[in-house]
């Protein structure tokens, strides 16, 4: 960008010798996505809302199912295209307008996959197979507790919601 | 998903001039002679590529996705654009609602001399009906009798191709799929930038509040600064978005570049006698950083991008400025 057309040459311009600068950059705000109390959060919800009884005391979810939900539960305004997405499963003239950006979105989602290594190094959780077990199923109920308390995250809960409509397929959670 | 299904789907996502340049990217890259049409100086006359020595055309059509309200609706506009493009090849025209020959001068100035279109491929991203069909060729053959045809051989052929009859013409590979991605990616971002809103503007209303009282000589220049700051600001949004919702590990990327960003431009002002003069290298700095990350993959986006990560540095509040105080004591 020349120097003519670069707005922040136009606004050193008109600061300089008329303004004194402040610089604060512990006031950069990071996104929410790597909080990995946000994050244990929105799986809590995800395993409360989601997830079917399993021996005693114990809950589980599809991992590839826990993964998928808890993406569109952080974006709530992803809930209609996964809705197309179920819906183009059984109809091939729907199949080349659904998403394919989700797909590779929620695929690549390795934040949640470090959250999910934490949860169980942590004892909280386990991997059986292709599901994860909630092993110390207060921590999660504990912290959903909270969250309803306080009134936190009441969107991404209404998407989870939400979701209890929308069919997800075994193909969906292979991305396909 | 396989790469051919994956190329179509991305076809059909592109619309307007991103459809037409990557069909004609993916053609010149498939078929040896494949020559572009610009539309500069006078129109592109109906033909947007050509190959074989001038023997074979292409034509493409990319109507906007919420253009229409029905598959008719978009049936019809799809007919209407083709039977145009047909009629300008052909050198014809309405006059009183029916066809009369006219000499169209700048098809001269395209095709090679004394060779005529044999065969005429009509490229669409949206092929979802075949009644689009019957009326294209019937109109074809009416034009191909009442051309002097001088550009279109008398028993030229023509055919109607849609994303995925496209996408399995010819073997689709990895940089296929990635030019592809680019340029919906591009389009997505520039879309969600145009509604994506500023979440808390507050602080950066402030701030240009005291820009203006800082300079009431320049009341235009700052609202004309504040605006392209709010541009730039939704387009770095955009870009954030789009990235978080399908590449989430380009987006950890961006994260952590823009912290280095924050620490780069801070350092620079804070360190320099006249602060001012760095800010104003703020997007330069910015551009170097996303540029080593982004450049290969979205080059075009970066430039806007970095300025809207500055902007943003300035509405989200780390970087800012006051009045002096007039109190010396």
């Amino acid at each position: 960008m020349d120097k003519t057309s670069n707005p922040l040459h136009a606004l050193a311009e008109l600061l300089s010798g008329r303004a004194l600068p402040i610089v604060a950059p512990e006031r950069l705000a990071p996104s929410a996505f790597y909080d990995l109390r946000y994050r244990m959060s929105v799986i809590a919800a995800a395993f409360e809302i989601h997830a079917k009884p399993y021996g005693f005391g114990q809950r589980r979810v599809h991992a590839g199912r826990l993964k998928l939900l808890q993406f569109v539960a952080c974006r709530p305004w992803l809930i209609g295209m996964m809705r197309e997405w179920s819906a183009a499963q059984y109809d091939a003239q729907l199949s080349i307008a659904s998403s394919q950006r989700l797909r590779r979105g929620f695929l690549g989602d390795q934040m949640h996959e470090d959250v999910v290594a934490f949860l169980v190094a942590r004892g909280v959780l386990a991997k059986m197979g292709s599901h994860i077990v909630s092993v110390n199923a207060n921590f999660l109920t504990d912290l959903y507790a909270v969250s309803l308390e306080q009134a936190l995250f009441s969107s991404e809960r209404r998407a989870l919601h939400e979701l209890l409509d929308v069919q997800i397929t075994n193909s969906m959670l292979e991305g396909w | 998903m396989s790469l051919i299904q994956e190329y179509a789907e991305s076809l059909a996502a592109l619309a307007g001039n991103d459809f037409e340049s990557e069909v004609c990217a993916r053609l010149q890259s498939v078929i040896l002679g494949f020559q572009t049409v610009p539309a500069k100086p006078q129109g592109d006359a109906g033909l947007d590529g050509f190959s074989h020595d001038g023997e074979r055309g292409y034509c493409c059509y990319g109507p906007e996705h919420d253009e229409f309200k029905t598959n008719k609706q978009r049936e019809n506009a799809i007919i209407e654009k083709f039977k145009s493009d047909l009629r300008r090849l052909c050198e014809l025209e309405f006059a009183k609602k029916k066809l009369v020959c006219i000499e169209c001068p700048e098809m001269a100035t395209i095709l090679p001399d004394g060779r005529k279109l044999k065969h005429i491929s009509l490229l669409l991203n949206w092929f979802e009906s075949h009644r689009v069909l019957n009326p294209i060729f019937t109109a074809f053959a009416e034009y191909r009798v009442t051309s002097i045809c001088r550009y279109v051989d008398v028993d030229a052929s023509v055919v109607v191709l849609g994303p995925k009859e496209l996408a399995n013409q010819y073997a689709v590979d990895e940089s296929t799929i990635i030019r592809a991605r680019q340029r919906v990616f591009a389009r997505r971002v520039q879309q969600i930038a145009r509604t994506v809103a500023i979440e808390n503007p507050k602080d950066f209303e402030s701030k240009m509040a005291i820009l203006r009282e800082i300079r009431p000589d320049q009341l235009a220049a700052v609202e004309s600064l504040t605006e392209q700051f709010r541009h730039y600001w939704r387009m770095s949004l955009a870009f954030e978005r789009e990235l978080d919702e399908t590449l989430p590990t380009l987006h950890r990327t961006l994260e952590e570049n823009r912290k280095r960003i924050l620490t780069r431009v801070s350092q620079l002002m804070l360190s320099s006698r006249e602060p001012w003069n760095e800010l104003g290298k703020a997007s330069d700095i910015a551009q170097d950083f996303l540029e080593r990350d982004f450049g290969k993959l979205y080059g075009s986006l970066v430039q806007d991008v970095s300025s809207g990560e500055i902007a943003r540095l300035i509405g989200e509040c780390p970087v800012g400025w006051e009045k002096p105080s007039t109190d010396h004591g």
